[in-house]
């Protein structure tokens, strides 16, 4: 691996959306404090506590993730797509990238961006709660790197498949936002029927935002080396299956 | 050992051949005018060489390696000037050059990309983002980006599209100093006067087959009086 070459990639994937910040940075922080404000404004007068903690406390780690996969998976997504249609795919097929620094430069542009969305949207909902830092350091961060490294792959997938900007934003408009949204990010799952405790538990989503809720309040719905387990999982099986996009070639090459 | 070698090289898209048996050498430090009709093959044989298209069959050989089996090594050796006017529009021009060097794993080296802007006259638009560049300014900048990691063989895809002809003039003196540094420079073009007054060697291609690969010299005095474009008509009208 050529370190030159990896750090000029995320340099390129990050400067990008850095230079349109306001549209990449600021959007999806003002979305999510509108959904604090409706959702924790709003429902907290009329659900007060979940498992200990008030409403509005609880719904942050969720706020977070939506948000920020959501850009996660956006940035390596649109910047492939654009590629193709612009004609500078071959920036990514002339120079002697190796398929890892390909997969690492992608995704980690996408979890930088997540990162700071995530950043942006935890400081400025402590504001709100004064709950600023989470009870378990590490495991907030691993669970950050996990959910937005998965998005970002994720992204890189649905941007080497995607042949026009609708395709791509139909993975995020039919998967991503109802997997986000039911993935028990504004709600217990004691709050549902048996039946739709049963289905949330094949929703990757929910270990994702409950593995981060762990680690930033300290109360979980399963285990948290489950949702750590499962997150792990996901992240390698896209991994090795953005390796091989990228080592052959598919949909890249002419 | 010839810089380039091709031997056999085939390549269909579906049902289309798009080349068929390609077979030829490139010498080291010569100035090699690959020229054909629309639809000869030309792209998608420089496809080959770089690596954006996988060939069917035949050999590649570039300074005696594979592109497919060593392609770290042959990618370092190659600059592409591509057909297309293909920029990144987020990025100004010596950023556009900066990155280029960085994803060939190379040290930044600001005297050298700024020569390069200088030797192509775009020293005064460094800053500024493609969008904001002429025809002419967008096609140095894409010599530039192909010379950003100074490689050994220069590959032109009609790098003097849409250029006015005293910028034109300028750049064949750009290739010649190029050339007398040791690079290897492939040309293609629809101006015929152009390679007549640059190549070394002349290949003619036509649907997607070698129909002469000769001496510029050899080829001007066989066929004494007649231009290139003479030349070229006859043997590409059948």
């Amino acid at each position: 691996m050529n370190l030159i070459r990896l750090k000029t990639l995320i340099y390129k994937e990050t400067y990008r959306f850095l230079k349109v910040w306001i549209q990449t940075l600021m959007s999806p922080v003002i979305v999510a404090v509108m959904y604090f404000a409706v959702f924790g404004g709003a429902l907290g007068s009329e659900i007060k506590e979940i498992n200990g903690i008030p409403y509005p406390i609880f719904i942050i780690p969720g706020l977070v993730l939506l948000q920020a996969t959501n850009n996660a998976f956006q940035n390596p997504s649109s910047s492939l797509i654009i590629s193709k249609y612009s004609g500078t795919m071959s920036d990514l097929l002339l120079p002697p990238i190796t398929t890892m620094e390909k997969v690492l430069g992608f995704m980690l542009g996408g979890v930088v961006r997540g990162f700071l969305i995530s950043l942006l949207i935890f400081m400025t909902a402590g504001i709100f709660t004064g709950k600023f830092f989470p009870d378990h350091w590490g495991a907030f961060l691993l669970m950050l790197f996990l959910s937005n490294g998965i998005f970002a792959i994720f992204g890189t997938i649905a941007g080497i498949w995607a042949k026009t900007f609708d395709q791509s934003s139909g993975i995020s408009t039919f998967i991503i936002m109802p997997m986000g949204f039911l993935g028990a990010v504004f709600y217990s799952l004691e709050m549902l029927p048996p039946l739709a405790q049963k289905i949330s538990l094949f929703n990757p989503f929910f270990y994702l935002a409950d593995g981060l809720r762990w680690s930033f309040l300290g109360i979980n719905e399963v285990d948290p080396a489950l949702s750590f387990g499962v997150s792990g999982a996901i992240f390698f099986i896209l991994f090795g299956i953005n390796y091989w996009m990228f080592h052959t070639g598919w949909r890249i090459k002419l | 050992m010839p810089i380039l070698k091709f031997k056999n090289v085939q390549k269909s898209f579906g049902n289309v051949k798009a080349l068929t048996n390609i077979t030829f050498e490139v010498k080291k430090g010569e100035l090699f005018a690959l020229l054909g009709p629309n639809g000869a093959g030309k792209t998608t044989l420089i496809n080959c060489l770089n690596g954006m298209t996988d060939r069917d069959h035949g050999e590649i050989l570039v300074m005696g390696e594979d592109p497919e089996k060593n392609p770290n090594f042959t990618k370092m050796k190659l600059g592409i000037v591509e057909q297309e006017l293909v920029f990144d529009h987020f990025f100004s021009a010596i950023e556009i050059l900066r990155i280029r060097r960085g994803l060939f794993g190379l040290k930044p080296d600001e005297a050298y990309l700024q020569w390069i802007l200088k030797k192509l006259n775009l020293q005064d638009k460094t800053n500024n983002h493609p969008m904001g560049l002429s025809g002419g300014m967008k096609r140095r900048l894409m010599i530039a980006k192909a010379l950003a990691h100074d490689p050994e063989i220069l590959i032109l895809d009609e790098p003097t599209a849409g250029v006015d002809i005293e910028l034109r003039k300028s750049l064949y003196k750009f290739f010649q100093e190029l050339k007398d540094k040791g690079k290897t420079i492939i040309l293609t073009t629809h101006y015929l006067e152009e390679a007549e007054l640059l190549a070394d060697t002349i290949c003619i291609q036509a649907k997607g087959k070698t129909i002469l690969v000769e001496a510029k010299e050899k080829l001007m005095n066989r066929n004494h009086g007649k231009k290139l474009e003479d030349i070229f008509l006859e043997l590409t009208k059948n």
